[in-house]
């Protein structure tokens, strides 16, 4: 008779963890399935997450029902909320993190195609700007001639960079070629500026933008976007 | 009805079932641990983080970061990553924890009886495999808090100095600029015809955010410092050739 009981007893058991096991299985499943696909793992991790912490809390509840004692429960329920909310810190704070960390990547890739463009993009105007007053006070050429001369067949709308290495894409564009004024723009093709509506010299939207421009008086820079 | 058996507790096909599931487990993310095992290895590909589903999806934040820093579009996450962060939060958030839950309060109402032998049943195998992923995600909450704010910190703190830095180095390419066009402009239109000689720092360079800059010039070279504003311990030295190169840096400080 007693083995019965017993029999009896265990299955409910196994029935109630099995049952607690199939709805938190299928709520969490549900509710990472049905987020919206994006690039991105947070949205479903953090629909699911939400779910599975609403699940645990019920389950807590569950658990450290009477006729447990009141020290034990009230023991085990701060071990739990800390717990919780120690992993709710780190998971929140891991998502800040490593979008941070991508956009920290994008700052740097900024830079240093803003650097690259500082360092290369002066150094043709200065040579012309040398040249240009070599000649003296009498000067039978102009900046244009000068720059020509070092450039041959540049015109508006010419790249007039050689690339260093294979797979260097970067670009200097003739885009004013005057008697007494040339300037220079360099642009990125996929590393975004401060104006996400500004009109880059290739048509594209947005991206990273410099300008040097060279007069009888010196360079000055323009950044563009 | 009190006593009760461990053997007994399950039904043997469920309990089986959910044990191999936890050794196959935790086999994968030993040997993949080692790197020895391919199959492992692209199950959880980085074992010490398959307990902690936000680091997966950490890691595809990443590869999203690096993608776009060569240009590449980001990709949807691949079927086998979302799988491995839905496995990740079900083992942990929902099977060990309501197992080890269930078992606990089971063991605090009705202990079993002291016999003085070390019974290994299903059941117990179970709850101890349970409890040990609960105890470790738990255990380790705490700790991981405060790793990850230092690191956090840490890091913040060094790409703030790293971006000082840089922003110096910016300002003293378009110093080296303003100074190199001086020597070759003529004397008529303020320049140094063929020398530094008279150069002077152009005005807004006293209002930089990030350093405070001083020029030493003499007739073929300009040596420049730059201190920082932000880490004032932190500078920058350069000279500016007779060719308008800039040489000889020393970094001082938190820039080193």
């Amino acid at each position: 008779m007693e083995k019965d009981t017993i029999t009896i007893e265990i299955k409910q058991e196994v029935s109630i963890t099995l049952l607690w096991i199939v709805a938190g299985v299928v709520f969490v499943s549900l509710a990472f399935l049905l987020t919206p696909r994006s690039t991105e793992l947070w949205p479903a991790l953090n629909v699911a997450g939400i779910v599975a912490a609403v699940y645990l809390i019920t389950l807590l509840f569950y658990v450290l029902r009477k006729p447990l004692s009141m020290k034990l429960r009230l023991t085990a329920g701060i071990v739990a909320a800390v717990v919780m909310g120690c992993s709710a810190f780190t998971w929140t704070r891991m998502e800040d993190q490593t979008h941070w960390n991508a956009a920290k990547l994008m700052e740097i890739r900024e830079r240093m195609g803003r650097g690259i463009m500082f360092h290369e993009m002066p150094a043709p105007l200065l040579k012309t700007l040398q040249a240009y007053h070599q000649q003296g006070a009498a000067k039978k050429k102009t900046l244009e001639d000068v720059f020509r001369g070092f450039y041959r067949g540049a015109t508006v709308g010419s790249n007039i960079y050689k690339p260093q290495w294979e797979g260097d894409r970067l670009t200097i564009i003739v885009e004013t070629l005057e008697p007494d004024r040339i300037a220079l723009v360099s642009q990125e093709t996929y590393v975004k500026g401060r104006d996400p509506n500004f009109r880059n010299l290739d048509g594209r939207i947005g991206m990273v933008q410099e300008k040097f421009i060279l007069t009888g008086r010196g360079i000055t820079h323009v950044s563009e976007n | 009805m009190s006593q009760k058996t461990d053997s007994s507790e399950f039904a043997p096909g469920f309990v089986w079932q959910i044990c191999l599931l936890g050794a196959a487990v935790l086999a994968f993310t030993i040997y993949s641990s080692k790197g020895n095992l391919w199959v492992a290895s692209k199950i959880i590909r980085e074992p010490a983080t398959a307990l902690h589903p936000w680091v997966i999806a950490g890691l595809q934040t990443m590869e999203n970061g690096l993608a776009a820093f060569s240009g590449m579009p980001p990709k949807t996450p691949p079927l086998v990553a979302q799988t491995r962060l839905l496995a990740a939060l079900i083992i942990v958030l929902v099977i060990s924890p309501t197992v080890f839950l269930l078992g606990w309060r089971r063991r605090r109402l009705n202990p079993s009886p002291s016999t003085g032998e070390l019974r290994l049943h299903g059941s117990g195998v179970l709850y101890l495999l349970t409890g040990v992923i609960t105890v470790y995600v738990g255990l380790s909450a705490p700790p991981i808090v405060y790793f990850a704010e230092k690191a956090r910190g840490d890091l913040r703190r060094a790409q703030s100095v790293q971006d000082n830095r840089d922003q110096i180095i910016t300002d003293l390419n378009f110093l080296a600029l303003d100074i190199y066009q001086y020597r070759l402009l003529p004397r008529k239109m303020n320049g140094g015809a063929g020398s530094y000689v008279g150069y002077t720092l152009p005005p807004e360079v006293s209002k930089a955010r990030d350093a405070t800059y001083s020029a030493a010039v003499r007739d073929n070279e300009v040596a420049i410092h730059a201190r920082s504003t932000i880490y004032p311990s932190a500078s920058v030295k350069v000279t500016v050739d007779a060719t308008g190169r800039l040489v000889w840096w020393e970094y001082a400080g938190e820039f080193r």
